[in-house]
């Protein structure tokens, strides 16, 4: 008996996806176990974990969650997210611009600079930032959390690389109808940068959402705390809160995830320019 | 006045970089200098400080902590090195094979850890890891026939444990690297290695992974300088970062640990300071083995 090549290819493919399928049931695991670990009672979690649906469904991890700062953590996330874009985005941008447009001296010194910066990691930086804005009385408030952050080298370097590729005629064409330089940073090289920028917003979202150190290190008072900094603290020694843990890793996923599903494009290309680890 | 500066096409570009290094300057190149101005100090709190010289450097290379962190930054590097390059690697041959149908919802299910943050990421394994039978993960194992193991516990596993969450959460980003890299690769060259009797082992090694080599390269230094900056991860899992018998003690534990439980901030610099020259020399040397300078002439 011999297998005919088309059907040595349809067995292929059926192995193809079967492993697929396989693997993505394994990394779909944790996220299946955060959100049934979030309607069980806190000891049912461990000692019944093999239970694929809770026994008796309960939500009063949801409920006790408002007992504690979670929605302000979520505002001051969504704080700490929406004022990093905006602001980063736009020093980012600017200077982007002109180091992708204009010549001017010591041009290129200072670009190297900048992206060599990019090298070294935030960790040597955290103590003196941590010093300087507890001396300057900006620890704990969101300027605090956000200013360090906006001048990012990677933004700089991603924005200018896009913005080579825009023809310089139209900037020229332009400057003949009287724009100023302002003009055409900001109605025509900022509308066509779109994709770039949407990139480095999902990234620097990202990064206000799911950072840890930073914020540890900058938010010191429970109400100041973002949504990572917040639930790292109900893993505490002291009374481990599971349930409320995992209710509220899934109210923090849950967004992100919903948006990644809508714009895959612009979470790819801002994460793989970024690949950001830790 | 100033809108005539925005006509002047010599004074615009440094209005328009004058935020940027405004924030550069006092964010970042200040604090690294100042960096350096403390790890040569001896601080109690924040203001009094005794200049010390070099002596935070030599206790740091005789701190058998710091030693200790570096050790279990390089095994949980090297782990990476063998999880998260060969496994994305194949996963993405296979997903770019005709044989592969539903690419993108793979893709997708992959990808979504790496968005999930680490705090979560540790706090859900947490859980699958659980030392107990009924655990996930010794469930799992144990229908390949393993016994039940200590995870979180046992001093060997904590380097591990570390290493498969990462597996989880970035698999899916590298995977991306990669098939972007393949789609780069002409069908032709399979063909005509095909043709001239090569199987698929060999087309694997003499044409996938030869001509993936610079993406290959960018995976493994992203790896390298992820690894010696892992915090997360050991912070969440044991509660602070108090791994068992230092096992999974980090460089950035320790510099988190030296700041803010001791309030050596001084001391605490110099292992800043040395974490960012142990990552900036061996990117450097890695880069250099594996010639990536040359190939760039």
């Amino acid at each position: 008996m011999s297998i005919k090549p088309k059907q040595l290819d349809r067995i292929k493919t059926a192995l193809v996806i079967l492993f697929f399928i396989f693997v993505s049931l394994l990394f779909i695991i944790p996220f299946y176990w955060m959100l049934v670990s979030s309607f069980k009672p806190t000891g049912e979690i461990f000692t019944d974990s093999l239970s694929l649906l809770p026994k008796n469904p309960i939500i009063s991890s949801y409920t006790n969650l408002l007992g504690t700062h979670f929605l302000r953590w979520y505002l001051n996330t969504m704080i700490f997210a929406v004022g990093y874009v905006i602001l980063g985005l736009f020093v980012c941008s600017l200077a982007g611009f002109a180091f992708a447009k204009y010549k001017f001296k010591f041009r290129n010194l200072i670009f190297i600079v900048i992206v060599a910066a990019q090298m070294l990691p935030i960790h040597m930086q955290l103590i003196p930032l941590f010093i300087m804005l507890t001396k300057s009385g900006i620890v704990n408030t969101y300027a605090g959390l956000i200013f360090p952050m906006i001048a990012n080298p990677l933004g700089l370097f991603f924005v200018r690389q896009y913005m080579l590729g825009i023809p310089d005629d139209l900037m020229n064409a332009a400057r003949v109808d009287g724009a100023s330089e302002w003009q055409i940073y900001y109605k025509i090289i900022l509308p066509i940068s779109k994709p770039a920028l949407g990139a480095m917003a999902i990234l620097f979202s990202l990064f206000a959402w799911n950072n840890l150190l930073w914020p540890l290190i900058v938010m010191r008072t429970e109400e100041m705390f973002t949504l990572s900094v917040g639930l790292s603290t109900l893993i505490g020694q002291y009374r481990p809160q599971y349930g409320m843990l995992m209710a509220g890793s899934t109210l923090a996923v849950l967004p992100i995830v919903l948006l990644f599903l809508k714009m895959q494009s612009y979470f790819i290309s801002g994460l793989t320019a970024g690949s950001i680890k830790g | 006045m100033l809108k005539n500066l925005f006509y002047n096409k010599k004074v615009v570009p440094w209005i328009f970089i004058t935020p940027f290094l405004l924030f550069f300057t006092v964010f970042k190149v200040w604090p690294i200098v100042y960096s350096a101005y403390l790890s040569l100090h001896e601080m109690s709190g924040l203001n009094t400080s005794n200049f010390v010289g070099l002596q935070n450097y030599f206790e740091v290379f005789s701190d058998s902590d710091f030693l200790k962190a570096v050790w279990n930054n390089t095994k949980y590097m090297i782990g990476t090195m063998i999880t998260l390059i060969p496994i994305p690697l194949i996963f993405a041959v296979l997903l770019d094979s005709k044989h592969c149908k539903g690419k993108n919802i793979y893709k997708a299910i992959l990808f979504i850890p790496t968005l999930t943050s680490l705090v979560i990421a540790a706090a859900v394994f947490k859980i699958l890891l659980y030392e107990g039978e009924a655990g996930i993960i010794n469930t799992i194992i144990g229908l390949f026939g393993f016994s039940p193991q200590k995870w979180l516990i046992s001093p060997y596993l904590t380097i591990p444990s570390v290493i498969l969450i990462a597996t989880w959460r970035w698999t899916g980003m590298n995977l991306i690297y990669f098939t972007t890299g393949l789609t780069g690769i002409s069908q032709e060259l399979y063909e005509s290695a095909s043709i001239d009797g090569a199987n698929m082992l060999q087309r694997f090694f003499y044409i996938t992974v030869p001509l993936l080599k610079p993406i290959i390269i960018f995976v493994a230094t992203l790896n390298l300088i992820g690894g010696y900056k892992l915090f997360t991860e050991v912070f969440m899992l044991w509660d602070g970062g108090a791994s068992p018998g230092k096992s999974a003690l980090t460089m950035a534990v320790l510099l988190y640990r030296t700041a803010f439980s001791y309030f050596e901030l001084g001391y605490a610099s110099t292992i800043g300071f040395v974490m960012a020259l142990i990552i900036l020399v061996l990117s450097l040397i890695q880069l250099k083995i594996t010639g990536f300078f040359n190939e760039e002439e």
